[in-house]
């Protein structure tokens, strides 16, 4: 429910007031560590929190898609008689911290777990999950999400929102659930300097991005099929010239998206062949298994056919649509051992 | 609605053998002491040196777990007895696969091999070292080195479920992003094996921040050759490169080229 | 919240051998409401389920007025279609669906129907010919072209006496090969080797082609030469699926989800995506 927006202020070590209050009735989870490679985690003390993190490894996701998840266990009682019970988790969260593009990147997996047959499992741990943001002062090195649309600062998706105007956070209320979880709290309302000061940083922070995508056209360029890119092939073989190595299909770069979706799902039973459960794990695209059919049939058995399919999902152009498409966080452009740049791809494809 | 496992008339006979190799993976065998005297109300153990006093010689074997490398004449003709009494042979790790660390001596003069070894060497006969494949059929392999208790689980839960296990074939990475790792190639210019390395382990040495040494040999369809290239540019010689794919399976058809195979 | 990834349960009701390898099971629902409310188009296909193994896209083979029974077809090639094959008449079964798109029956009243089928790819097929024998004079001609390895490798061979009775059609047969010993009445070809003595004209005709992927462009090809336009040819895709729900992103081909836009695609909406590269 979108609500009337407040703003209020809060000094630097009112986070941990923030944090203590959210302590109360949720479990909070929140990088916890500074740097490129921090993680989100659960954080039991305000001190644990990192909110001067530039990026994590696994993006948010992982609190509504885990890696690896029970679906639902079973057992066999007796011939026919079996119980049967779905794992759904729907424990009160707060995620703190979290930066536009992985937001956005939410929002995506939202339409997309809802659209059609709804998830449950994703769902159910989504609205029990109230959104923290942070608004991203200072943009990484590997950063494009201004090019995306998706940042540095937030527009939507939050239910309550952190900049860091300079000696103080200026905090924004998004949602009445965000609202709520500041009941009881005395806080300084902000004035038109603050949120002047942020328009500021906003204008600023624009400016400091080193990587850029020009979306303007790009899906076209990709649909029209008379066109055989021989850029997938380089990606496959060569890397393109003098910047990058070859693909080599660790599937690292679809692991730490913040839109990747894509699961297996198995069953594991244990040694008395009677108790189970069922499992989905995320899966990558990149890897060799994941077109095969029975027989070994493979619809995207060459690496050249893996490392398309990606890309062209990120840049919009799969199934998925926008909502598996690229928000410009950056993580696989830092995660690839071959210094693969999606950045760079767009440009070689525009003939940039 | 629920699988069963196959009618059998008997508990199926498991054979454990050893050739050129650590006893390493037996000992991953006993580590699933946990659950080990479960196991046993769905298998006989017929044949195991390393545990059993009494040993039930002459087969016939329903899983036979071979582990290690062949080496010398002796095991070549040992080994196709026990395939011949064998009803599902199960090449027991990278050792039985493909020579594993033993096949290092592959890679130099045979004599030049003994003599570092052997003050005499006139009783010595060895041939080169290769895995069993090279001699019988196998019915499976388990990678590993040495195999995840897990993933032998799994292998002998399969058999009793007439089903083909799911055994990990993508690379390390994958599980290593799992467990929310950093890449330590990539932030810590550590040159790591995991991305060409089958996975299996739970990305167990990167997660202690150690790089993966590549002990379950290559994942499917991996880019050796990129690899090479990267640990190129992190700093790597071209002797150490060689080193890094010769070690566990060096003489495999993924990783001989970047092995030094010219 | 409900939940479309759990399974409902369904009886085995009776199991017919096709070939050495594939079985056509008579599904029922457990749940009476379910057995009432499970609808389906011919071409559309559900996910069989069994615990400690997983779960298996198969197609629908038996055409929607079947009572409430659902036959599927299945061939023994991997886990769970093993384990189906070790269960027997009353046991029961995981079932979810019936999900994706079937064969366009709407649009093909009226007109001639051509069906093409290549091995195992009649299975979902099956339904569409028995639900036009059911309602003959809603369409036109129907033509089935039909065409195996070898003969032993050929589904619904007892439906073939009644398929060949339906009013106003025409059935080929042929196979690959004819091993030694075995007597063959029919063609030995390609599917496509039945071309120069097809009856159906184009021009009011619509096509619905199902087979190995490779046989699906071939056949579309030739019959884009011969006259048809690609939005008069239906094709039904393979693709590895975990969910049948468009969640997993196994069944991805171009910009379409084969378990929640197809299986059955119009060939001029996917042409482009299954070009061989």
């Amino acid at each position: 429910m979108k609500q009337s927006t407040d703003f209020f202020l809060l000094e630097k070590n009112g986070i941990d007031i923030l944090v203590k209050k959210f302590l109360e009735e949720h479990k909070v989870f929140g990088p916890i560590k500074p740097g490129h490679d921090s993680t989100f985690d659960e954080i039991k003390s305000p001190k644990e929190l990192h909110l001067d993190y530039i990026s994590t490894v696994l993006p948010p996701k992982k609190f509504f898609h885990p890696p690896t998840e029970n679906l639902f266990s079973f057992e066999l009682i007796e011939n026919t008689e079996w119980t049967y019970k779905e794992t759904l988790h729907d424990e009160k969260t707060v995620l703190i911290g979290v930066h536009p593009c992985d937001v956005h990147a939410i929002l995506r997996l939202d339409r997309f777990f809802s659209e059609d047959f709804r998830d449950p499992y994703y769902l159910s741990r989504r609205e029990n999950t109230i959104i923290v943001a942070l608004n991203c002062i200072e943009p990484s090195e590997y950063c494009f999400c201004e090019s995306m649309g998706t940042g540095p600062f937030l527009e939507m998706g939050y239910d309550l929102l952190l900049t860091d105007i300079g000696k103080k956070y200026l905090l924004e209320t998004g949602t009445y659930d965000g609202k709520k979880l500041l009941d009881g709290l005395k806080l300084e309302k902000a004035d038109k300097k603050d949120l002047y000061e942020k328009k500021k940083l906003l204008e600023q922070a624009k400016k400091k991005f080193k990587r850029h995508v020009n979306t303007d056209g790009l899906s076209a360029l990709l649909d029209d099929d008379t066109h055989d890119w021989d850029i997938w092939t380089k990606l496959a073989e060569n890397g393109y010239p003098g910047k990058s190595f070859p693909c080599l299909s660790c599937g690292s770069c679809s692991l730490v998206c913040p839109t990747c979706y894509c699961y297996d799902v198995y069953d594991v039973i244990d040694l008395s062949l009677k108790k189970g459960v069922r499992k989905r794990e995320l899966d990558s695209c990149q890897l060799l298994e994941y077109a095969e059919v029975a027989l070994g049939g493979n619809f995207r058995r060459d690496r050249r056919e893996r490392i398309r399919h990606w890309l062209m999902c990120k840049f919009g152009m799969a199934a998925g649509g926008d909502k598996s498409g690229c928000v410009g966080c950056g993580r696989c452009i830092r995660i690839c051992p071959s210094k693969i740049d999606i950045t760079e791809v767009a440009r070689i494809i525009r003939g940039e | 609605m629920f699988v069963e496992r196959i009618n059998m008339r008997e508990k199926p006979k498991i054979a454990v053998f050893k050739f050129t190799g650590c006893a390493g993976c037996q000992l991953e065998l006993l580590r699933l002491e946990d659950i080990f005297l479960d196991l046993l109300e769905f298998f006989d153990i017929s044949y195991w040196v390393m545990v059993k006093r009494e040993n039930q010689e002459d087969g016939p074997w329903d899983i036979s777990l071979v582990e290690g490398s062949i080496s010398t004449p002796e095991e070549i003709k040992e080994i196709k007895e026990i395939r011949k009494k064998s009803k599902f042979l199960v090449a027991f790790g990278d050792c039985a696969i493909g020579g594993c660390i033993p096949s290092i001596r592959n890679w130099m003069p045979q004599m030049e091999a003994e003599t570092q070894v052997y003050h005499d060497t006139s009783a010595i006969h060895s041939t080169k070292v290769l895995g069993i494949g090279e001699y019988v059929k196998i019915d499976a392999i388990l990678k590993g080195c040495p195999p995840h208790r897990e993933n032998i689980l799994e292998l002998l839960k399969s058999y009793l479920l007439k089903t083909k296990p799911r055994l990990r074939k993508h690379p390390v990475c994958i599980e290593c992003k799992y467990r929310d790792n950093a890449c330590l190639i990539t932030s810590k210019k550590i040159p790591c094996m995991g991305p060409v390395t089958s996975a299996g382990c739970g990305a167990l040495c990167p997660s202690l921040n150690r790089e993966c040494e590549g002990c379950f040999g290559p994942m499917s369809n991996p880019n050796p050759e990129a690899l090479a290239s990267i640990f190129r540019d992190i700093g790597l010689s071209e002797e150490d490169i060689i080193r890094k794919f010769r070690k566990y399976a060096g003489t495999s058809i993924e990783f001989q080229r970047e092995a030094g195979l010219r | 919240m409900e939940n479309d990834y759990s399974p409902n349960i369904a009886f085995i009701r009776d199991i017919t051998q096709e070939t050495s390898n594939t079985n056509t099971y008579t599904l029922e629902p457990y749940d009476k409401i379910m057995k009432k409310k499970f609808s389906y188009t011919p071409g559309q296909f559900i996910m069989l389920s069994i615990f400690g193994i997983g779960e298996a896209a198969i197609s629908i083979s038996s055409d929607p007025s079947n009572n409430g029974f659902i036959n599927t077809t299945i061939r023994n090639v991997g886990n769970v279609t093993n384990a189906i094959f070790r269960l027997k008449k009353g046991d029961l079964i995981g079932i979810r669906g019936p999900y994706g798109i079937g064969w366009p029956l709407d649009k093909a009243e009226n007109r001639d129907i051509l069906i093409i089928a290549g091995g195992m790819g009649l299975a979902p097929l099956r339904g569409v010919i028995n639900h036009i024998k059911n309602n003959r004079d809603k369409y036109g001609h129907l033509e089935i072209i039909y065409g195996a390895r070898t003969p032993g490798d050929m589904i619904f061979t007892y439906e073939y006496d009644d398929w060949k009775k339906i009013m106003d059609s025409t059935i080929h047969l042929t196979v690959d090969a004819v091993p030694y010993g075995i007597k063959w009445d029919y063609r030995i070809g390609l599917v496509t080797s039945c071309f120069p003595g097809m009856k159906t004209h184009p021009r009011n005709a619509i096509a619905f082609v199902c087979g190995p992927e490779i046989m699906m462009r071939y056949v579309a090809k030739c019959l884009e030469n011969i006259g048809f336009n690609d939005d008069q040819i239906y094709i039904s895709l393979e693709r590895r699926m975990k969910c049948g729900i468009g969640k997993c992103g196994h069944c991805q081909i171009g910009q379409k989800y084969v378990c929640k836009d197809g299986p059955v695609f119009q060939y001029s909406d996917i042409k482009k995506f299954i070009r061989p590269l």
